[in-house]
């Protein structure tokens, strides 16, 4: 019984000691004797700034990068109370509970950051009010992306990841451990419905792993009459179809200067596959001789939206290849094919044209620009533009650096996108979120809050193709990875379609004739 | 304290010490520090990569412990502790379990084959740290065979939990097999049963309920941890017969009262009997097997190639280039790696143009480049090579690269750092700065190189990036490092033909590929080099052209030949002729006096790559 006795004294001991620390912890407000306001903005890092966000955002940690001893933050808005944070560390990590309160209560309101530095003792300086808005609209609850290394041929460590953005809370969806390290790529889902997944495994477990409605399936999308399985994925809004690129991929690198790779394609052409008939189709409007690839839907589904390069000349450089944007009709109902328009050319632009992502009214047409090419994740002249379907004019969006800004998707409301943009240290890809107003209106953006204000200092894994989903994801990672480590389905190639007529690089490269 | 004791305790004392003074002077940590490139970062993600995984606890310490074998006395220090730990915790144990026969030899028999593994330098740190924790649980549980029942079915759940999660399945499985050994050989009662039982259950069910519920591991790496071999990392047989030996002891212990009393027999002729202490066979078997085995551990993994290949390497990797051509030449062999150092130790030591055929070719051109698969396995040598020769895009491209296999390797984060300095692409340089600065052993270098991005005079001092900013190529092409790396030279030397590294290596490829034409072609920007005089093997090359080709003509510009290569060049042909040009016949006689030529390269070897080598990365 002494022994209890002794334990059950340390145990209380303890608790009452972080009790206390817990009271003592919070600061109340400290006297502060401002002697000097200056006019400029606290140095922040990230910088979460003059931005608007969304009112279900985790808590913008930062880091002041001004020098001084103590700094004291003041968090507020017009309603609620202030939140006050006392610290030594430059690194401002912000209570999550209260920050929430803040911003719920908020809503439409400004948000307000006062930051003191303490230069010498006793003696405060006090910077220019941050502003930032509270948006009325939520943001979708989770990003999926993949983390990878900036290496271009090897991978080691890989998966697919889902954040909560509401919180820190991160957690894999599939890591590379469990499917023989394998490569994994290109998820995608269903207008933000986190039941219709799909995303690839390459290498010894090759397949297409496709979530959908609760069932798992591992798919084998290739076939004798297509160059490759399918590629970049494109649902369709009934969630029957999903459109795929197949492409011969290749990459070359640079020996010098600022652009370190070039990824293109030797040959590529679009194909449709039927979930439920597990059916592979093309047509030639699509499987030309032309290369076509990066497909999307529009919301209604009439419109298959994607790029086009046209064939190269014999020997032409691969850096000069420029790609159209097109569409085509299509109807669910019959299974018929319309015809091709050019949305916008290259030659009007003067650059290529890539990842065309359509916002959920369809009012809108979200794309990146560069030189050339369309894998724009590796070139720094890459930048987002929107077209309004309406008047079909498009614009240069101001949210863009000096660095690579590329793919992006739309949030469920279509009032967020996030984008993958190499702004903070040009070498990894960062997730940034920007607001967009029903009047087509772009907001400065901002990344993707994380507890640690210098976590991406250090970061070097880039954030892959950042997809906002509504809600958390609910495949058992067990069973997910026994479909990925099981045999691929594979799809039947529809005999209604002419493959002689097919022109295109598919069945210049694919497989025989039966 | 008995007699016996001093004994032991004299014996461990001297075998510590030799294992000391051999890690120091002879195995070397600063090599395996070089091989394993480990870090230890204080940072809060690095943390959690350790603790998202069953056994990462024990690799964060490893981490720790093993970023000091950077020093050598340091690294010698701490695997001397925990190989002492572990023979005191196998004593320990050895007398918990009441064993008094061999004892000495038992409890260092783990500490020898700890020498053996130590020895080699791909052999981590984390493996002895498992056996240390497994052991010392072990020892606990031992703690408790008096107590009741239900009291050790819980300490076995209890610590089976916590092992497996601080040091994986692998000391789970060690401590497991060693509780279940002490179970089987004293089973008294239908308890025994269960508990023998129980520990079989919790071996298959703790493994299993961490891999399919809580984290993201595979069976694999749930239930062998650091057993299994990976693409990087292939544990020791020793190793798995290390494992091994634990459980087998504990059953030892059982019945070691059983075995055959030899103590009787006396080994000591009878004349020295009278004048000294009567030796007992144990102990006399105990101190044979101790120094014989001892030797062969102190001696064996230095035969191994892997140890001269790793070495080689390290000599690179510090620029001692002399010792490195030493070492080549006292242990010949046909490996690519060590083929592939060496040459670079022939031009920095300035002999890649003159003296390059007074080594042995075997692998041709395929030993001076590194082409196709291999160049996707040997990540930083290929980096090195091209850092050497100013040809940072390639060094930079295999960097980006081995940092994708060895995320946060030191020397390949440092290599990208100094890559993306001299591009100019400082963002991407203080990120890899900011991950050293979290080290306590390379951030002063952090500090310094992050001080050169923001002071453009520091920048402008700096040895290391001006040199490499002079000779760099600035014509964008696309690199051919992949399939035909010889291609870059072409663009490197044709673009900057101050460029000698590079025009070495080209003039070597050339002579190694027996490709004369390309030779003569790239011959004429000798001039533009410091040379004072035509290499030596540059004029063999060009008198052996001349010969066959029958070319009238080639302007030397200044140069001349060397009247004596000449006359040996005549004497060679002489020879060749005299044999009514039947090389096969010759080649003894040219052997004796001319293996050192271009001429004899050309004409009797034929460089072939190991085909088995290729076969097995093909495979990767």
């Amino acid at each position: 019984m002494k022994i209890y006795r002794k334990y059950i004294f340390i145990v209380s001991s303890i608790i009452a000691i972080l009790v206390l620390v817990y009271i003592f912890k919070s600061p109340a407000k400290p006297k502060i004797e401002v002697l000097y306001t200056s006019q400029n903005l606290p140095a922040i890092l990230p910088d979460y700034t003059n931005t608007v966000i969304p009112p279900n955002i985790a808590p913008l940690n930062f880091a002041v990068k001004e020098n001084g001893d103590k700094f004291y933050i003041k968090i507020y808005s017009v309603k609620g109370d202030t939140i006050r944070l006392l610290t030594k560390e430059n690194s401002i990590v912000i209570p999550i509970k209260k920050w929430k309160r803040l911003l719920r209560q908020n809503t439409g309101n400004e948000l307000y950051f006062d930051v003191y530095i303490e230069e010498t003792r006793g003696q405060w300086k006090r910077f220019r009010t941050i502003t930032n808005l509270i948006a009325n609209e939520e943001i979708d609850s989770y990003l999926v992306y993949r983390l990878i290394n900036p290496g271009y041929i090897l991978w080691e460590k890989m998966g697919i990841y889902k954040r909560n953005i509401q919180n820190y809370d991160e957690s894999p969806v599939l890591v590379n451990n469990l499917a023989e390290k394998n490569c994994m790529n290109c998820h995608s889902f269903n207008r933000n419905n986190p039941d219709n997944m799909m995303f690839h495994i390459r290498g010894s477990m090759g397949g297409t792993i496709l979530f959908k409605d609760g069932i798992i399936r591992k798919i084998n999308t290739g076939t004798r009459y297509t160059m490759s399985a399918g590629v970049y994925p494109a649902w369709h809004p009934s969630g029957k179809l999903l459109a795929f690129s197949v492409n011969i991929i290749n990459q070359k690198f640079y020996s010098y200067g600022h652009e370190s790779i070039e990824v293109f394609d030797r040959a590529s052409d679009l194909i449709l596959y039927d979930i439920d008939a597990n059916m592979v189709t093309t047509s030639p409007k699509v499987s030309t001789i032309h290369k076509e690839t990066t497909p999307v839907w529009s919301p209604d589904g009439k419109y298959l939206y994607f790029t086009r390069a046209h064939k190269p000349e014999n020997k032409q450089i691969h850096d000069s290849i420029k790609y159209d944007l097109m569409r085509i009709g299509y109807d669910i109902e019959s299974r018929q094919w319309g015809d091709v328009d050019t949305v916008l050319a290259a030659s009007e632009t003067g650059l290529s044209i890539t990842w065309p992502r359509i916002s959920p009214d369809g009012r809108y047409l979200l794309f990146c620009m560069a030189n050339h090419g369309y894998f724009t994740i590796h070139y720094p002249s890459s930048d987002l533009y929107l077209m309004d379907l309406e008047t079909g004019e498009y614009n240069h969006l101001d949210i863009n650096s000096g660095q690579v800004e590329s793919f992006h998707s739309w949030s469920r409301n279509g009032r967020w996108f996030v984008f993958a943009s190499k702004r903070l240290n040009d070498l990894c890809t960062r997730p940034f979120f920007c607001y967009f107003d029903s009047n087509g209106k772009t907001y400065k953006p901002f990344v993707l809050p994380q507890k640690d204000p210098g976590f991406y200092n250090t970061f070097l894994k880039n954030y892959n193709v950042p997809e906002m989903v509504a809600d958390r994801i609910n495949v058992n990672k067990w069973e997910l990875s026994k479909v990925v480590q099981g045999k691929a389905i594979n799809a039947e190639f529809d005999q209604s379609v002419d493959i002689d007529a097919l022109s295109g690089a598919t069945r210049i490269q694919g497989g025989q004739h039966p | 304290m008995n007699k016996q004791n001093i004994v032991a305790i004299i014996v461990r004392t001297i075998f510590f010490v030799f294992f000391f003074l051999y890690l120091l002077y002879r195995a070397n940590p600063a090599i395996s520090y070089f091989t394993q490139q480990p870090i230890f970062l204080f940072d809060k993600v690095y943390l959690l990569n350790y603790l998202n995984h069953p056994g990462g606890v024990t690799e964060y310490l490893s981490q720790f412990l093993s970023q000091f074998y950077y020093f050598t006395w340091m690294g010698a220090i701490i695997i001397t502790i925990v190989v002492l730990a572990v023979t005191y915790l196998t004593y320990k144990n050895l007398k918990t379990l009441g064993v008094k026969r061999y004892v000495l030899l038992l409890q260092l028999l783990p500490a020898i084959a700890l020498v053996f593994l130590h020895g080699t330098y791909e052999y981590k740190l984390d493996s002895s740290l498992v056996l240390l924790f497994s052991t010392l649980t072990f020892f606990h549980y031992l703690r408790t065979t008096r107590h009741k029942f239900i009291y050790r079915v819980f300490v076995l759940i209890l610590s089976s939990v916590v092992l497996h999660y601080l040091s994986g399945g692998d000391a789970l499985l060690i401590y497991l097999s060693m509780c279940l050994a002490l179970e089987l050989v004293n089973i008294k009662d239908f308890k025994s049963f269960i508990l023998a039982d129980t520990i079989i259950i919790i071996a298959l069910i703790i493994p299993y309920l961490s891999a399919r519920l809580i984290f993201y591991i595979n069976l694999k790496e749930a239930y062998l941890h650091l057993l299994a071999p990976e693409e990087n990392y292939h544990p020791s047989h020793i190793l798995y017969g290390l494992y091994i030996f634990f459980p087998i002891l504990i059953a030892y212990t059982r019945f070691s009262e059983y075995l055959s009393d030899i103590t009787q027999i006396k080994i000591i002729p009878r004349k020295l009997e009278k004048n000294m202490t009567l030796i007992k066979p144990e102990t006399a078997i105990q101190f044979l097997a101790i120094i014989i085995l001892t030797i062969l551990t102190f001696t064996v993994p230095f035969k191994s190639e892997q140890k001269l290949i790793d070495r080689v390497k390290f000599m690179a990797h510090t620029g001692e280039w002399e010792s490195l051509l030493e070492a080549v030449r006292d242990n010949p062999s046909d490996n690519r790696l060590i083929y592939f150092h060496r040459n670079r130790a022939l031009y920095h030591t300035g002999e890649l143009a003159g003296n390059l055929f007074k080594y042995p070719h075997n692998l041709g051109k395929y030993g001076l480049l590194m082409e196709g698969v291999l160049s996707v396995v040997y990540l930083m040598d290929n980096s090195d090579l091209y850092f050497d020769m100013g040809h940072i895009g390639s060094a930079q491209h295999w960097a980006y690269e081995a940092q994708t296999k060895f995320e946060n390797s030191p020397r390949v984060l440092k290599r990208l750092a100094l890559t993306n300095i001299i591009n100019g692409d400082f963002g991407s340089a203080k990120s890899i700065l900011n991950i050293l600065k979290k080290s306590m052993l390379h951030r002063k270098w952090a500090e310094y190189y992050h001080l050169c991005i923001t002071d453009p005079l520091k920048l402008d001092e700096d040895p290391i990036i001006q040199s490499k900013r002079k000779i760099q190529p600035s014509d964008d092409f696309f690199l051919n490092d992949i399939l035909e790396p010889y291609k870059d030279l072409q663009f490197i030397v044709e673009e900057n033909i101050r460029n000698r590294m590079a025009f070495e290596y080209l003039m070597a490829y050339y002579l190694l590929d027996k490709d004369l034409a390309s030779f003569i072609n790239y011959l004429p920007y000798l001039t533009e080099l410091d040379h004072k005089v035509i290499p030596v093997n540059y004029q063999e090359a060009l008198l052996y052209y001349v010969s066959i080709k029958d070319a009238k003509r080639i302007d030397l510009s200044r140069y001349k030949l060397n009247r004596n290569i000449v006359d040996r060049y005549r004497d060679y042909a002489g020879i060749v002729l005299k044999n009514n040009g039947d090389l096969e016949a010759a080649k003894d006689e040219l052997n004796k006096n001319y293996s050192d030529t271009y001429w004899y390269y050309a004409h009797y070897i034929k460089p072939a790559i190991n085909k088995e080598e290729i076969k097995t990365y093909s495979k990767k």
